[in-house]
């Protein structure tokens, strides 16, 4: 295990619970704003940023961290016509964000308790 | 993860939405009472929220500041409707008019139980996005504990 390769898991960890976080936070604006008039509904993307940073990070030097960008982009129809809020699809959304956060807070223990069985030398 | 934002967010949803469920039943209550017939007496009430956020993109940081200062979440405003009053023909009452007619506020029933059940299903829908945010602080507590 090489010090790079263990900075840019825990980085890439938390760089995607803190997306996590975010996108919770932009689709309940969604909800709580479901019955405003004007509102137009927001969803954040950040996936592709944050791959293409593993692959930069993981093809060349292991000094570079993957950054994240976070987009918040309106809901808006190719015809122009901004989208209303679906409040069904946005607590599937919040509900596949949950899974998703989970997963990766199992991620992160499965990489520490390799750090802590590499610290006790193999036992238990 | 910052769990506080999150819930605040959905409790302005939910304060809104029980705002509307008490101008609702404000409205029901004072369905029959009388009203002059120059206006004066109960209006039926409406509440209109209005979110803060424009339609532009944003980027991480900026909607995380927009959070901060409370602008994620609707604000409400509680306006008359301007339906117009209801006549009900009643010669006998002491407060008819002199065609016999009285006049009540323009309270719709079931526009009322409408609104009230809209509200009450974004309600829910509010509580399941707190729920959720408590759930991920919750698992967020495990970082490090037994994989």
């Amino acid at each position: 295990m090489t010090p790079g390769i263990e900075a840019v898991t825990t980085a890439s960890l938390s760089l995607a619970l803190d997306a996590a976080t975010l996108r919770h936070q932009v689709i309940a604006t969604n909800v709580a704003n479901a019955g405003s008039t004007g509102f137009v509904p927001r969803h954040a993307t950040f996936e592709a940023q944050v791959s293409e940073g593993l692959r930069s990070a993981g093809g060349g030097s292991h000094t570079a961290t993957p950054s994240l960008q976070v987009r918040i982009e309106p809901d808006v129809m190719p015809d122009g016509v901004t989208a209303t809020v679906h409040v069904d699809s946005e607590v599937a959304a919040l509900a596949e964000n949950q899974l998703h956060y989970q997963a990766l807070v199992r991620g992160l223990n499965r990489h520490l308790s390799i750090l802590a069985s590499a610290v006790s030398e193999g036992k238990r | 993860m910052n769990y506080s934002q999150s819930f605040a967010i959905s409790a302005t949803g939910m304060d809104v939405e029980r705002l509307r469920v008490e101008v609702a039943a404000l409205n029901l209550a004072n369905a029959n009472t009388v009203a002059s017939a120059d206006g004066k007496g109960f209006q039926p009430l409406r509440v209109i929220a209005q979110s803060a956020l424009g339609g532009q993109s944003l980027d991480g940081g900026s909607f995380a500041s927009l959070v901060g200062q409370g602008l994620a979440g609707p604000s409400s405003v509680v306006e008359p409707s301007g339906r117009p009053m209801r006549s009900v023909l009643d010669p006998g009452h002491p407060h008819a008019d002199a065609q016999g007619y009285v006049t009540y506020p323009g309270v719709d029933p079931a526009t009322e139980m409408m609104t009230m059940l809209v509200a009450s299903r974004a309600y829910e829908a509010n509580v399941v996005a707190m729920n959720i945010a408590r759930g991920m602080a919750v698992k967020a507590l495990d970082i490090g504990g037994a994989a």
